[in-house]
């Protein structure tokens, strides 16, 4: 049997779905082109039932990828019972979604969650009477709390056996109705065979303009819709869209009215928070302090980790010299094999662990969108808007989860824009060679330095991008949920799930990759690629032949093109042999030149092959650029 | 007649609105991405919404309309005409 959960964004859904699947169950992520939905086995009554998390949605007009997918999973999978998750303190908002899962006819029950939020806000509604005007069972919740949930699974148990369809075709004004029922008996039945559908339910999808059921339309079917869509906005002085959604947004308003009571709300101090962390003034000083803090602690965090780890890995690589023969080609290979592995587990996870989890705290308690709502009059100076913050601050950590978050963002434009401007913020492996080589040799204020450069870097680049793609992005339209107290189970299974991601893509590519580089080592290849690299190494940067291959160490992990110039350069004391002004145009190449493979990957998959290209291509002209004008700056003459 | 006169001279952008006051969404313009987008978050012409407060240097402005509070950038804000309540 297969329940699927479906739900608006913060409706408590995902805590559902862990209380149910908990952490024994065999958990599943199957990645779709853009969204993932979570799989996962529970019992329940002595029943395995296969549980479905799909992506949080406001509607199933498809206008982001997340929707489309969850629209198209219950129309074409096999959906036993959906459980529709609804913030009972949200009511007449969440019903508009419930009235479109009941116009699909599947067997649906309401799950009425956080009733004691909203009994909080002074909000007391009657299911009984509820459940009379939808036509399906519903249960209430407090998922939070574990309440209600076995009765919820009862219910949607015997949905699911009986098969029970919500019993109320939703009743919309009668020259509405006229319409619908013109439409529906006009368009050619084969349209949607493809979908179990009824035909009024088609019409109401090709008035909304639901381009999933639209591209299926022939010529005449798309004619017939215009006229019809024609004769809704003549009468109603609006879009046909615009009709339908203003019945069902009234027939919500209605519902949520009629079965709830609202009396005096109980002093809740969550409504003052946002009159300082949003203030005009105060709400930009505790950004920056929060954000001071977060980082720090990151990187305390981190610190901590790093040294241990990395010894363990050195006294591993110093084991296998003691068992094998280390001449051979096998040995040269294993070492490359375990250093690979050491920065993956020792570099990058001791700082992408607690990154991860800060952010998911930052994210459950709910206060990104507040940083959008702070920023977007700065996004919007350089071509985005306040949403495309998020993915920015994640790159401080690593690029990879920042890719992957654009997907927040609803234009594909934006996407891209907000992609290849997150590969440019220096990540905690950059952060080492920035702290490693700059600080070390130049002095702190100098790294400060670069890092406030890079911010004038990613703000002019994403200027440059936003005019080399001038389409019109509309704008900020962002949720500012209420606070909540972040629970330990759906912080850890979020860090889990985005920690897994990223070593699924990266490292694969770090062991072949070692690997490859170890035998590249063994033969010598790295003459060659030396005087390959010498254009731009020698005669552009003026720095020494030898700093070449770190460049390409530097394209597998970042953090290594420092450890690798160490070993290029034959001396741990770097200065000894590159001045400090060549060690400032190195890190400032390092710093912008082609994202990391890691990153490669996950811009493929983002953003698709042609603008993964276009993005080395930049970076590495930018890098070059900028290292070519600090060259200049700081005064290496030019041969 | 008269009730016409009235509503259209008290008619304004929503990013105009100053912060606490209470207003009904008029019209709502920009295309059917950004109406589908509002009336997601249940916010529809005729619905009567809280200005929270606006974000400043041309930042947003946050409504509230049945305890939902969205965030809303200029440009859009612009382009939504509400009337006094």
């Amino acid at each position: 049997m297969r329940i699927v959960f479906v739900g608006q964004p913060n409706s408590g859904k995902s805590t559902l779905f862990n209380v149910v699947a908990g952490y024994k169950s065999m958990s599943a992520n199957f990645p779709g082109s853009t969204v993932n939905y979570t799989v996962s086995k529970a019992r329940v009554g002595g029943e395995v039932v296969e549980v479905v998390d799909l992506p949080g949605t406001y509607s199933l007009t498809a206008s982001s990828p997340a929707e489309t997918a969850a629209k198209q999973f219950l129309l074409e999978e096999k959906v036993d019972a959906a459980v529709n998750v609804v913030d009972a303190s949200l009511l007449s908002r969440s019903l508009e979604f419930t009235l479109q899962l009941i116009e699909l006819q599947i067997p649906l029950v309401v799950c009425l969650n956080m009733i004691d939020e909203a009994e909080r806000k002074g909000i007391n509604i009657d299911a009984a009477k509820l459940s009379g005007r939808l036509g399906v069972p519903v249960v209430m919740t407090v998922a939070a709390k574990g309440i209600g949930i076995d009765r919820l699974f009862y219910v949607a148990r015997r949905v699911a056996k009986k098969r029970e369809l919500p019993s109320i075709e939703i009743p919309v004004r009668k020259d509405v109705e006229t319409v619908l029922a013109g439409l529906a008996g006009s368009i050619d039945g084969t349209l949607a065979e493809k979908y179990p559908i009824s035909k009024r339910l088609l019409a109401i999808k090709l008035l909304e303009g639901d381009d999933a059921f639209l591209s299926l339309a022939d010529e005449n079917d798309r004619r017939l819709v215009a006229e019809h869509g024609r004769m809704l906005e003549e009468t109603h002085g609006q879009p046909a869209d615009m009709v339908i959604a203003a019945e069902r947004h009234a027939l919500a308003m209605e519902i949520a009215e009629e079965a709830s009571t609202v009396s005096k709300p109980q002093r809740d101090i969550r409504g003052s928070i946002d009159n300082v962390l949003m203030h005009r003034v105060w709400g930009y000083v505790f950004l920056l302090g929060i954000m001071y803090l977060f980082f720090v602690a990151v990187f305390k965090v981190g610190a901590l980790f790093e040294a241990p780890l990395l010894r363990m890995f050195d006294s591993l690589v110093s084991a296998a010299a003691a068992h094998m023969d280390v001449s051979t080609l096998l040995f040269a290979i294993v070492k490359g094999v375990i250093q690979g592995v050491a920065g993956g587990v020792a570099i990058v996870l001791p700082y992408l662990l607690p990154f991860l989890f800060g952010l998911a705290v930052l994210e459950d308690i709910g206060y990104l969108p507040r940083v959008a709502f702070l920023m977007d009059a700065f996004m919007h100076r350089i071509g985005l808007h306040g949403t495309a913050i998020v993915p920015a601050i994640l790159g401080y950590g690593c690029n990879v989860p920042a890719v992957m978050a654009t997907r927040i963002l609803t234009s594909p434009r934006d996407r891209i824009i907000a992609a290849v401007i997150s590969t440019l913020v220096p990540c905690s492996a950059r952060m080492t060679v920035i702290f490693g080589l700059v600080a070390f040799y130049l002095g702190p204020t100098w790294a400060l330095g670069l890092y406030i450069f890079d911010i004038f870097v990613v703000a002019a680049s994403g200027k440059v991008i936003s005019k080399l793609l001038p389409e019109l992005t509309p704008g900020m339209i962002l949720e500012v949920p209420r606070y909540q107290a972040p629970a330990l189970v759906s912080l850890i299974s979020k860090t889990w799930l985005r920690m897994r991601e990223f070593v699924v893509v990266a490292w694969p590519l770090l062991i072949g990759g070692s690997a490859l580089l170890a035998l590249g080592d063994y033969f010598h290849v790295d003459r060659f690629t030396n005087a390959m690299l010498s254009p731009v190494t020698v005669a552009a940067l003026g720095l020494p032949a030898a700093v070449g291959t770190t460049l390409i160490f530097g394209v597998l992990r970042k953090e290594l093109s420092m450890i690798m110039l160490i070993q290029a350069l034959g001396t741990a004391n770097v200065v000894a042999v590159m001045s400090p002004p060549q060690i400032m145009v190195f890190t400032v190449f390092v710093t912008f030149y082609i994202p990391c493979v890691a990153t490669i990957a996950a811009l493929l998959k983002e953003i698709g092959a042609k603008f993964t290209f276009y993005t080395i291509v930049y970076t590495f002209l930018l890098a070059t650029l900028l290292g070519v004008a600090a060259r200049a700056a700081f005064g290496i003459g030019f041969l | 007649m008269l009730r016409d006169m009235r509503v259209h001279s008290h008619t304004r952008t929503l990013y105009h609105t100053g912060a606490y006051k209470r207003v009904r969404i008029v019209t709502i313009d920009g295309g059917r991405g950004v109406r589908q987008w509002l009336s997601q978050l249940g916010l529809g012409v005729g619905d009567i919404v809280f200005v929270k407060r606006n974000a400043p240097f041309g930042g947003p402005i946050l409504v509230e309309h049945e305890g939902t509070e969205v965030a809303v950038g200029r440009g859009i804000a612009e382009k939504i005409l509400v009337e006094d309540e």
